[in-house]
């Protein structure tokens, strides 16, 4: 009997912008292609294989430009890798075509400009794109964004343009969108970044909910190791765009790994309520120079 | 939620007011002519033939050409505001109108007068410029995928500037008693035209306006940026470009036929959002009802306010939309909507 294959498989991926002439990160893919003219351009992910199972609730950490939010870029398909295999329940992500894409992932970008003042409800009705409808929305499509921002906890903001919500509003209205999508796989791009404790709080409790209750496989991308950690049941550590360590949020995120990755000393205790790990910065003392 | 019951329902009385406004305009000019006497000559029944012909010959062509020009220019504006996601977009800003002024202006020193092939052909080389021009703006300001307002708003104005002294130049190498009417052409009027450029505009407005139309929703994605529409489906570059051209060609047909008419393109769209939210399948035809009822009451406006003589409708247009555009510039650009 053969496993059924990960909802989401990535598998030796390399990526750069533009003209991708890889310095130090490329070397391991052979034979990438060098463009003549170009200065050396490093790739921005290199050689990333891993995978993610149906259900799963996968957070993706790792310094700055690491290639996390490059990450999500190419699981939506926004981007194609020069090198490596995407695949979407085992079938390739080009396959699938940019609509049928959009049914299968949704991303909950870190901010989103909207140029004109839309209300939340016709945002999350934007969801129903990809669903199909050529110029309207039907009956179907309003009911079930609405269920999504009952999900998300923005019903009773439905008629409020989006550029007059505050920031944990915003964010969880951007969710709602995404859920409208109906996905398999919800992508999230630093969900907690300018939220205050409070709305973090509320976020993880949220991408819980929808895991646990809902099904719904999750990657997401944050700064935050302790969010992270807390949240994730397995945690990949990008590192200068390539996998440095991918398991369980304690096996990744102790002190050697993460002073190896970031740079600078850390602590690592244990939550007093859940047991998992806290990563505390070791601030530079007075006389210490930097 | 914006269904289709909605869209057909707000169009339908947009229309009905453009109508209601239209026989009024037939009504008023150097000599009024009772509303009885219109709605013979328009019947076709028995009237003097200088009534009828002025209603017929003189007033109805005016009419149906500016609520064509009228609904034109503000669908492209509309287009162009959403392709930009930016609500100070509209031909005459891009300097769109100016490359379409530019190639109506060859047409006509070409010679592209007095039959239907002609009347086709000036619109075709009037397309040609405006399609020449959008080109060069988008170039010129766009870097990196983005198009930052400033940058926008100034390649449109030096694309404008650039055309029209094009266009000085081209009419001061022309011998002038080439000229014909091009002079007060460029002033914009829906002057003594016809019934063969409305046939035209009307033709081709339909397959520019329906071609927006068709991608009114894809179009309302866009406003969430490019990337986040890719993310949920829509072919980005495919709708850009189709909107590009089909807007383009709305406002090659229109300064074809009428000359530049400013701020119609962007003030209508706008005021249109602020009452009716800024979904595109409701913003575009009452965009198209309303720019077109706006022409027509400029229109009448500039036959009526110093009779017999009259002003280019341009001028009343611009003192419509020149203080709503600076009101738009106080407001909109400091809340940082670009």
């Amino acid at each position: 009997m053969s496993a059924a294959p990960p909802l989401l498989s990535v598998r030796a991926v390399c990526f750069g912008y533009g003209g991708y002439e890889g310095r130090e990160a490329s070397e391991p893919c052979p034979g990438a292609r060098r463009r003549r003219g170009e200065a050396g351009r490093p790739f921005r992910l290199a050689d990333v294989s891993f995978e993610v199972a149906a259900g799963e609730l996968f957070g993706v950490v790792g310094p700055n430009s690491a290639g996390k939010t490059t990450l999500i870029r190419l699981i939506s398909g926004i981007h194609a890798p020069q090198r490596g295999d995407l695949r979407l329940g085992g079938e390739p992500l080009a396959a699938l075509g940019r609509r049928g894409l959009a049914r299968q992932v949704a991303v909950v970008p870190q901010t989103l400009a909207v140029a004109f003042p839309f209300a939340v409800e016709e945002l999350c009705l934007m969801g129903r794109y990809p669903h199909g409808g050529r110029l309207f929305e039907g009956a179907a499509d309003l009911e079930r964004a609405r269920h999504a921002m009952q999900l998300a906890g923005v019903l009773e903001l439905a008629h409020e343009p989006i550029d007059s919500l505050a920031g944990g509003e915003r964010q969880r209205a951007l969710l709602a969108r995404a859920l409208a999508q109906e996905p398999r796989l919800l992508l999230l791009d630093e969900p907690t970044n300018h939220l205050d404790l409070r709305h973090q709080r509320e976020m993880a409790g949220l991408l819980r909910q929808l895991n646990r209750e809902r099904g719904t496989t999750i990657l997401f991308v944050s700064h935050d190791l302790t969010f992270a950690g807390e949240l994730a049941d397995r945690l990949l550590l990008l590192v200068g765009g390539r996998v440095a360590k991918v398991g369980a949020p304690s096996a990744v995120l102790d002190e050697l790994t993460l002073e190896a990755a970031y740079g600078c000393p850390v602590t690592v205790e244990k939550s007093p309520d859940s047991g998992r790990p806290v990563v505390l910065v070791r601030w530079p003392g007075p006389r210490e120079r930097q | 939620m914006i269904t289709r019951r909605r869209v057909a329902v707000a169009t339908v009385g947009a229309l009905v007011a453009l109508v209601a406004v239209g026989m009024v305009a037939l009504l008023l000019g150097a000599a009024p002519i009772r509303f009885g006497d219109v709605a013979r000559a328009l019947t076709g029944r028995a009237i003097p033939e200088t009534t009828a012909s002025i209603v017929l010959s003189l007033r109805l062509p005016r009419v149906l050409l500016g609520a064509l020009a009228g609904a034109g220019l503000a669908v492209a504006g509309a287009a162009f505001q959403a392709l930009t996601r930016n609500p100070l977009a509209d031909p005459a800003v891009l300097g769109v109108a100016s490359g379409a002024a530019l190639g109506a202006v060859v047409g006509q020193i070409v010679g592209f007068e007095g039959t239907l092939l002609a009347t086709i052909g000036l619109s075709a080389v009037s397309f040609a410029g405006a399609l020449l021009a959008a080109t060069a703006v988008y170039l010129i300001a766009t870097s990196d995928g983005r198009m930052p307002i400033q940058t926008l708003l100034l390649a449109g104005v030096i694309t404008g500037l650039f055309f029209s002294s094009a266009i000085t130049l081209v009419i001061s190498l022309v011998d002038a008693s080439r000229l014909g009417g091009i002079l007060h052409w460029l002033m914009g009027s829906l002057g003594t035209l016809g019934y063969r450029p409305v046939a035209v505009m009307a033709l081709g407005g339909a397959v520019g306006g329906g071609v927006i139309y068709a991608e009114a929703r894809a179009l309302n994605l866009l406003a969430l940026g490019e990337e986040a529409a890719r993310q949920l489906g829509v072919d980005a570059e495919r709708v850009k470009r189709v909107v590009f051209v089909a807007a383009s060609l709305l406002t090659g047909l229109v300064v074809a036929h009428t000359g530049p008419i400013g701020f119609v393109g962007l003030v209508v769209p706008h005021a249109v959002r602020l009452s009716v939210g800024p979904d595109n399948r409701l913003l575009i035809p009452l965009s198209a009802g309303t720019g077109a009822t706006f022409l027509v009451v400029a229109d009448t406006l500039a036959r009526l306010v110093v009779r017999p003589a009259e002003l280019p409708v341009g001028v009343i247009t611009a003192f419509f939309g020149a203080p709503f555009f600076i009101y738009l510039l106080r407001t909109r650009l400091r809340q940082g909507l670009a």
